[in-house]
């Protein structure tokens, strides 16, 4: 009671802690399977194989007061090792203790003589897993065995009274009485198979509550001392769970990850989410959880050697542990140890709109950049749950890293462009997607037709570099038929916002974040791995003819072995132009159409897909050609020379051999499927459908399936249901074609019974009457029916034509005036 | 001698070419037709179209040995796939062989069926009219291409077959740390503990299967000192694993070329489960795999001393057990009698803790009185003692371990499969704890409550007493079991065949086989020897795993 009252002061400041409480341990000789206190919590009782001891607990040390394994040292009588101990609740001198061979001891620390034990129960035909004494029934103890029964022994008899037994005969491996004050008669029961049971005393028969708590082995269950209806349970699964049991069936409520096979749990007093457990191998800790926080213990206690075998809580502020490595320990909250301090929360996330949200803790480096909001508090909800929770306060600061303008972009480019930020979100909420899958022609015309068209679709969304590249696919596949005509392309001036908005913000955050925080240092390098994929990938597009400076920029860098620097792009007083429209001018040549790609072959060799020999010097020409490009773009951007350069790329192709027919499609897959690669599955399933034969045997029919099933996927939520039949049908995939032919039927219901038709639409198979006979010949209508939909009258589709020549009234003489459309 | 059977140089293309085991029928049919085509132009040499290879020579192959080789795998196909149409096709195909082959011999397969000591009738053929069985079979020669004599055996019990696949196929084919030549070189070695020429040649061929090196198999001289390292920890498991302690593990994990936890479990999971393999292989008296000399060439009249070649062992001993057997032969009625008794009466006096104990070392002192049939075999084969160091070390009884080492007894309760093994193995080596502790319970439950032709028996008495007594023998002591009952239950004589079994499965002849349990079926037996492996097994696994934790704490 003294002790229940200082606790009450305690309550109210739980860092401030007893001062006469100190950590303390004994060590007992044996390792030590369970311990138990008596009422007043002044003395342990500890049982284990070679172990039977009491020792009290004084307010500085523990002090051995009594050994009950008398005999001889080696004493080979199973009786004295213990699997479980109790302390009855009442009377301070009984104590009972479970052996292994299935005996159940009773001890009487009143006897005088040397041998405490007093009565031995061999009922059990197995191991005997767990012994409780009922709350208030000084007389009454409770025995869960290996064997599947339970016993209830009345001690006064010395006999046992009741057996109770599940259906199965599966090993019972713990048992907790309901605490007095919430039900008098209820027990729980664990079982091997991971059932868990709630009995009631006065009947024996079956059980009053059944459900299945794990999927292996439950080792241990606690109620809740407070709460009546939560149960908490653990098991080889290594989780811990808590039940509302309430509920039928039983709710999950909370559910903890532990790293080892759980083998004890014990609720904390007054802390309504508190639990501690101790495994049964391999983690030494006894650890204490709170159940709303299941990843990271609240507390744990690491003075064990060997594994903790049992944990019993004397007060809210101390814990008393038993282990294999032969130690009792007395621990005190306060000095145990928080994992959660050592943890740096932080995390990152991207939201649909582009922005990336990132959250740490504040002792890192102050935030620099551009930085929408801060929102501090990061995992604490309320203030009234502060109080009561015990975690470190963890300070941590919310940054939000929007898309904005840059201040000093140039004015043509601003002019010419929207915002970034507005591209960005734009990019992302999919207008353009959606746009484009409605413009988008796949078939009707020729491929060049095709080309043209969807090229103008894609440009009218700012898709520039699709646009081209649809042009290009057009060209790449008309000229095959077409004669050879000299005219001259003017690649049309291009503003590229390079490489896709994802890439500025990529950057910005690599350069907004430069805390030391590991993570973030980890996506940093991400980002520039991401970045150089993405170049290398890129290729292709630029070998579109459209060119990207910007780009260039990045592979000269990259080529002289300059580290990626955010300020390069973005720094402030840069003047960079971020698009320099390239013309390319093209001469004479009879396969001049086929330049533009050629023109960029050299980033071809990049990427690996092997030029044909004859092309070889043009080749070399052409990288000397990129890099001196390269160059000569640097040096205007370090003297903040004018913003517009026009390259100029004069290209004598008179070299190639008339005649000679250069197979792109290779080239054109490659486009393809480096536009799948980047995610823009639209371009490529359009591009694949619309070049058709083709190139379609180029590409592996999987991947082709992937990208048209996920095409017709996004498609379909964004409900555009007859874009995404149309790609059905063009796919030419036998196993994306069947989508359109399944559930293709609608049967319809009989009027009587509701019911579903489903062999033929005039029969109803419940109600064995022919429905929906036609209201002129009154005849079944077994082919093409049309009713009204006002009076639902009607019949064959010729019967009621003819009818209405005549007449505008129903057939039926129901005097609807129906309307057929 | 016409059978010489080589290890390392076995034709892997051979296997390789005969593969029909795909899992869609078309798919076999497709890979049949190949091998018939591709044999009918090299039977010829110069078919039609003519062939245009040199005389005999075929990808630097001589075609006719090729073919040569071809023929006993073609026979086991032949005779032991349960799927119909590769049998029919391999029987076509083979006759063919037989009428056009130029000088190839076409050896027909030894009589004895799958095992030396269950005739051939009581077994369940491949083409297996039962369903359940029939699955598995599938589903077996699914995995490698062969209906295993073991797994024919087994089919006594699909139940308790399908787990065991499950389990073995993980082991052997699945997800795992270990390279896949390892795998099956980790089990040649455990085979070659017990000289089980069955297992080593399998393991063998499906070393090079996987792509190990011929050399390897040339002796463990050759194998790289990762596996070598691993010698001793399989000695001691195989013959006594109490001696294991966490230095063994120590030595295994630190230096140079380590294993890493969870190789090293997984490593551990494999030699455990072919040393209790081997058990229940000799326990069943497994003839040889057809294409791995369970065939001839020689014609039926000198088969006699054939027979006999390989496996002998018939003849030798026994002469002193017989008098035995003869002494305490007991009936089945007996062994019935006595269970009835034990049920009812189970309450009449409470013997005391000592006794119990006495009990247990009473029945640890038996075992080790129990004399097994002692004979210097000389027929080890240099074939398998290759894999074998310090081959004199063998099972010693566990009352009789040295004084000096201080082993205490292994008391379940204080480390069980359940509640500590389990968690650990799985830990290390995920999902192999249920997968064992499938065929733990399969083996420990499984009942068919028939002794024999007596129906509706309660057989756990009996099973429980088999399983605890191999516990026993390793030291591994239940608290909460009554030792006596193992004393009442087994008489002398099958007392010695399990020790036999389960130590010494080297030993058995087809004599012990028929000496004991008379009156049980074979598929009883076979049972029997399902559990001795299982319970060997979870000791063995006890004993690792204990001292892996000890290590890992």
């Amino acid at each position: 009671m003294q002790a229940a009252m200082h606790n009450m002061t305690k309550v109210v400041q739980d860092k401030v802690s007893p001062t006469h409480n100190l950590p303390m341990s004994i060590n007992c000789d044996g390792p030590v399977n369970a311990m138990d206190m008596n009422k007043d919590m002044s003395k342990v009782v500890v049982a284990g194989r070679q172990v039977f001891k009491i020792i009290e607990v004084e307010d500085d040390m523990f002090v051995e007061t009594s050994n009950l394994r008398v005999g001889k040292p080696k004493n080979i009588n199973l009786n004295y090792s213990a699997a479980d101990v109790a302390w009855n609740h009442n009377d301070e001198n009984m104590l009972a203790s479970a052996a292994t061979n299935g005996a159940v001891v009773i001890w009487n620390l009143s006897k005088q003589v040397k041998s405490k034990q007093e009565f031995v129960f061999m009922e059990h035909k197995r191991s005997v897993n767990r012994v409780v004494f009922h709350n208030s029934e000084a007389y009454q103890l409770l025995s869960g065995s290996q064997d599947g029964t339970m016993k209830l022994h009345d001690l006064r008899r010395k006999q046992v009274t009741l057996t109770f037994m599940g259906r199965s005969s599966e090993s019972v491996r713990d048992i907790q009485f309901c605490p007095a004050n919430l039900g008098y008669f209820s027990f729980a029961a664990a079982y091997e198979n991971g059932i868990v049971q709630i009995w009631d005393m006065r009947r024996p028969d079956r059980c009053e509550k059944h459900f299945t708590a794990h999927n292996e082995p439950v080792f241990a269950l606690d109620w809740h001392p407070e709460d009546k209806h939560w149960l908490a349970t653990a098991g080889r699964d290594k989780m811990i769970k808590v039940w509302d049991i309430n509920k039928q069936p039983a709710q999950l409520l909370y559910v903890v990850q532990t790293i080892a096979s759980v083998g004890r749990i014990k609720w904390r007093p007054q802390r309504r989410y508190h639990i501690a457990n101790c495994s049964l191998l391999l983690d030494h800790n006894v650890n204490v959880w709170d159940v709303r926080r299941p990843y990271i213990p609240f507390a744990c206690f690491e003075q064990h050697k060997d594994v903790a075998t049992c944990v019993l809580w004397k007060d809210p502020h101390i814990l008393l542990s038993t282990g294999k490595d032969y130690m009792l320990h007395q621990h005190i909250f306060q000095s145990a140890k928080r994992p959660g301090d050592f943890v740096i929360p932080s995390g990152v996330d991207i939201s649909i709109h582009g922005d990336v949200c990132l959250a740490y803790k504040e002792r890192t480096a102050a935030v620099k950049g551009k930085e929408a909001g801060k929102i501090s508090m990061f995992g604490r909800k309320t203030s009234q749950s502060r109080s009561e929770l015990f975690f470190t306060q963890a300070n941590s600061s919310l940054a939000v890293f929007q898309q904005i303008a840059e201040p000093n972009t140039e004015d043509e480019f601003a002019a010419q462009q929207m915002s970034p930020t507005q591209l960005a979100s734009e990019d992302v909420s999919m207008t353009s997607f959606l746009e484009l899958a409605k413009k988008y022609r796949l078939k009707g015309l020729t491929t060049e037709e095709l080309c043209r068209h969807n090229s103008a679709a894609a440009a009218a969304v700012d898709k520039y570099q699709v646009a081209q590249t649809w042009q290009i696919m057009g060209n790449i596949f008309c000229t095959k038929t077409s004669s050879t005509k000299s005219t001259s392309l003017q690649v049309p001036r291009i503003n590229v916002t390079p490489n896709a908005p994802m890439d500025r913000q990529d950057v910005e955050k690599g350069k907004a974040v430069s805390s030391p925080d590991n993570e973030v240092e980890v996506v940093r390098s991400d980002n520039d791995k991401e970045k150089n994929g993405e170049i290398s990938t890129g290729t292709d597009s630029d070998s579109d003819g459209e060119s990207s400076e910007f780009e260039k920029n990045q592979l000269a860098d990259i080529a002289s072995g300059l580290g990626h620097n955010g300020d390069f792009f973005f720094g402030d007083g840069d003047n960079e132009t971020l698009s320099y429209p390239l013309g390319i001018t093209v001469q004479g040549g009879e396969d001049w159409t086929q330049l533009p790609s050629e023109a960029f072959q050299p980033r071809h060799e990049i990427t690996g897909p092997a030029a044909p020999p004859d092309r070889l010097d043009h080749d070399s020409l052409m990288v000397a050609a990129v890099e001196s490009d390269a160059v000569a773009v640097m040096t205007p951007i370090e003297e903040s020379e004018p913003s517009e350069q026009y390259l100029n790329l004069n290209i004598d192709c008179s070299a190639f051999h008339a005649g000679t027919v250069l197979d792109y499609t290779s080239t054109a897959v490659d486009i393809i499927c480096c536009f799948a690669e980047q995610g823009d599955i639209q371009s490529a399933v359009s591009m694949l459908i619309v070049l058709g034969d083709h190139v379609r045997s180029h590409i592996d029919g999987e991947s082709q399936e992937n990208w048209f099933m996920s095409y017709i996927d996004l498609l379909s939520r964004f409900r555009l249901w007859t874009i995404a039949s149309e790609v059905i049908a063009l796919s030419h995939l036998p196993q994306v074609m069947q989508l359109n032919q399944s559930s293709t039927s609608i049967h319809t219901a009989c009027p009587h019974c509701m019911r579903t038709m489903e062999r033929s639409g005039w029969l109803c198979d419940r109600c064995k009457s022919v429905v929906n006979m036609c209201s002129i010949c009154h005849c079944p209508v077994k082919g093409l029916a049309v009713w009204c939909q006002g009076c639902c009258h009607g019949g064959h589709i010729q019967h009621i034509q003819d009818w209405l020549v005549g007449n505008i009234l129903c057939p039926e003489g129901c005097g609807h005036m129906c309307e057929y459309t | 001698m016409a059978d010489v059977y080589k290890l390392e140089d076995q034709n892997v293309d051979v296997l390789r070419f005969l593969y029909v085991s795909q899992s869609s029928a078309k798919g076999r049919a497709e890979a049949l037709e190949n091998i018939q085509t591709a044999l009918d132009s090299w039977l010829d040499g110069y078919g039609s179209p003519p062939n245009s290879g040199g005389a005999g020579i075929l990808n630097g192959l001589d075609r006719r040995a090729f073919i040569q080789e071809l023929v006993p795998d073609l026979l086991r196909l032949s005779l032991t796939c349960p799927l119909d149409e590769v049998r029919n096709k391999c029987k076509d195909i083979l006759t063919e062989v037989k009428e056009r082959g130029p000088g190839v011999k076409v050896p027909r397969a030894l009589k004895c069926g799958p095992s030396r000591f269950i005739p051939a009738s009581e077994i369940d053929p491949a083409d297996t009219t039962n369903e359940d069985k029939q699955m598995v079979f599938i589903e077996s020669f699914l995995q490698n291409n062969r209906l295993e004599n073991l797994h024919q055996v087994m089919g006594y019990h699909p139940r308790y077959l399908e787990a065991f696949v499950k389990t073995q196929n993980y082991l052997l084919r699945d997800d795992g740390p270990l390279p896949f030549p390892y795998r099956h070189y980790i089990a040649l070695m455990a085979a070659a503990r017990h000289q089980c020429v069955y297992l080593v040649r399998l393991h063998a061929q499906e070393f090079l299967l996987q792509g190990g090196d011929a050399q390897w198999l040339r002796g463990l001289e050759y194998a790289p000192q990762k596996l070598r390292n691993l010698c001793e920890v399989n000695n001691i498991l195989a013959h006594r694993p109490w001696l294991l302690n966490k230095n063994h593990i120590e030595k295994l994990t630190r230096g140079n070329d380590t294993w890493s936890l969870s190789e090293m479990m997984q490593a551990l999971i494999i030699i455990a489960h072919f040393h209790s393999l081997c058990s229940f292989i000799m326990g069943c008296g497994l003839a040889p795999e057809i294409d791995q000399g369970g065939c001839t060439t020689r014609n039926a009249s000198s088969s006699g001393d054939d027979e006999s070649e390989d496996y002998s062992s018939d003849s030798s001993v026994g002469g002193e057990m017989n008098a035995n057997q003869v002494l305490e032969e007991d009936s089945l009625e007996s062994l019935m009698q006595r269970m009835k008794e034990l049920t009812e009466s189970t309450h009449e006096e409470e013997p005391t803790q000592e006794e119990l104990l006495k009990r247990f070392e009473l029945v640890e002192n038996q075992s080790s009185e129990i004399s097994v049939p002692t004979k210097e075999k000389t027929s080890k084969k240099e074939e398998v003692l290759r894999f074998v160091t310090n081959s004199d070390f063998t099972y010693n009884d566990f009352a009789k371990r040295a004084p000096g080492l201080d082993i205490p007894t292994f008391r379940i309760q204080d480390y069980s499969w359940e509640d500590h093994a389990f968690s650990l193995a799985n830990r290390l080596y995920s999902d192999i704890g249920n997968l064992l502790d499938d065929r733990f319970n399969i083996a420990f439950n499984l009942t068919y409550y028939t002794m024999g032709d007596i129906r509706s028996v309660d057989t756990s008495a009996f099973r429980q007493a088999i399983w605890y007594y191999i516990h026993c023998m390793y030291g591994i002591r239940h608290d909460d079991y009554d030792y006596a009952q193992v004393n009442q239950l087994l008489e002398r004589n099958l007392k010695t065949y399990i020790k036999t079994v389960c130590c010494f499965p080297e030993r058995i002849t087809k004599k012990d086989y028929e000496g004991v349990m008379k009156g049980f079926k074979h598929s009883e037996k076979v049972h029997v020897n399902m559990m001795i492996t299982e319970a060997r097994m979870q000791a063995e696994l006890l004993y690792a795993l204990r001292a892996v934790n000890h290590y890992m704490t």
